[in-house]
């Protein structure tokens, strides 16, 4: 047991002396009466702080490419020996050691309690605690990140304030838009003179201005021909969608015009985009009143 | 330039012994440890680390050589150390050094002691 105890202290000479006073340390322990082995492992602890701290000339020799000598005669070996012959001093050891450890340390201290130090710095946080310098505004404050959006009413909605009620209004446009929702799908333009023909409740082949929503007077025939003419052929200019409907004008839609009720719908697809929106079926005065509207919403 | 003895003075009390112990014949460092116990009637002990620590540092100062050994025996593969020249004349002029202070303090011990009235 000492005597491997003995063996680590020789160990932990510096190698030139372990090397070459080593076997000669152990041989010596191994001679000495066993009531000595005690007082020789003192003397080795004596030793090995002497060899260590007050020994450092002896310790450069271990560097064999330290000499010129030594470089010529290890070239035909790969250079992998310290060419550098300074060696420093415990002391300096000592100090650049505490600086690696300090140097490591401080950034983990740091980090583990918050980063304080770089908080000032740090944009966006949600919310953070108060940071070392007085900074009246930054962006460490207390701030709620959540922000609020304020929508403006919709300008579509002026279009369909108006559009819901012409559409109920008038026949033609409930007829063709099947699916209410007050614009003519491609679909529903196609299939326009079929639902155009479901109006014909005369059965006369054509549609006349009160199968299309004319109705002025409770009875008609108290009014003046002549004044009535007039408006029926006002009712059917003035609606854009009867307007292209009757494209000679006569203030009826005829058997052909239902025929080509589509070609005459998609010259109202002013954008061309196959679809008739509100914008483009509801009349002049009521396309810029919700022009207006939309205006004023911006 | 030659080496001046008187630059290695006073000698430490282990290096004085280790020198007085090689002053005769080469000796090993079992040996030399031996002959120091033996020289101080036991009172000074040398353990291994400390003397091959100086022995180091005396061969380091040319006071010290290393010769060779025995060939056979029991302790042919011990090394051997021996008096340089230097070291010789470090020790002459150590115990020249030394007998002065003995002459010296006898001196003033004899003055010190009371005389008969």
């Amino acid at each position: 047991m000492l005597r491997r105890l003995y063996i680590q202290l020789i160990w932990l000479h510096p190698a030139l002396f372990r090397s070459r006073f080593g076997d000669d340390m152990l041989d010596d322990f191994d001679r000495a009466a066993n009531r000595a082995k005690l007082r020789y492992l003192a003397d080795a602890i004596a030793s090995l702080s002497r060899q260590w701290l007050l020994r450092p000339e002896f310790r450069r020799a271990e560097a064999p490419a330290a000499t010129a000598e030594g470089l010529l005669e290890t070239v035909a070996v790969p250079l992998f020996q310290t060419i550098e012959a300074y060696q420093p001093r415990p002391a300096a050891l000592l100090h650049g050691g505490l600086l690696a450890i300090v140097s490591i340390l401080l950034p983990v201290v740091l980090v583990s309690k918050g980063g304080v130090v770089a908080m000032p710095f740090r944009i966006g946080v949600h919310s953070s605690r108060p940071g070392p310098f007085s900074i009246s505004r930054n962006s460490t404050a207390a701030s709620d990140s959540n922000t609020t959006v304020e929508m403006g009413p919709d300008p579509y909605d002026a279009w369909l304030k108006l559009a819901g009620p012409y559409f109920k209004s008038m026949p033609v446009l409930r007829a063709l838009d099947t699916d209410r929702d007050l614009t003519l799908s491609p679909w529903e333009i196609g299939n326009a003179p079929a639902a155009l023909r479901k109006l014909d409740t005369s059965h006369a082949g054509k549609l006349t201005p009160e199968e299309c929503g004319f109705g002025v007077f409770e009875n008609p025939s108290s009014a003046p021909p002549t004044i009535m003419a007039q408006l029926r052929r006002q009712f059917m200019s003035y609606h854009r969608v009867l307007a292209a409907l009757d494209t000679d004008h006569d203030g009826e839609i005829s058997a052909w015009e239902i025929d080509h009720a589509v070609a005459a719908l998609k010259k109202l697809d002013r954008n061309h985009d196959g679809y008739l929106t509100v914008g483009e079926l509801l009349p002049f005065d009521m396309a810029a009143d919700a022009a207006l509207r939309r205006m004023r919403a911006d | 330039m030659k080496p001046d003895p008187d630059d290695y003075l006073p000698l430490a009390p282990a290096t004085l012994h280790i020198l007085l112990s090689l002053a005769g014949e080469p000796m090993h460092g079992y040996g030399v440890m031996q002959e120091v116990h033996r020289q101080s009637g036991g009172r000074y002990n040398l353990g291994p680390g400390t003397l091959y620590d100086n022995l180091q540092r005396l061969m380091k100062q040319r006071l010290v050589e290393e010769v060779a050994g025995p060939r056979e025996g029991e302790n042919s593969r011990r090394r051997y150390y021996r008096l340089s020249s230097l070291g010789r004349g470090v020790l002459s002029q150590e115990i020249a050094r030394l007998e002065d202070v003995v002459h010296e303090g006898r001196t003033r011990l004899r003055s010190l002691k009371p005389r008969r009235a």
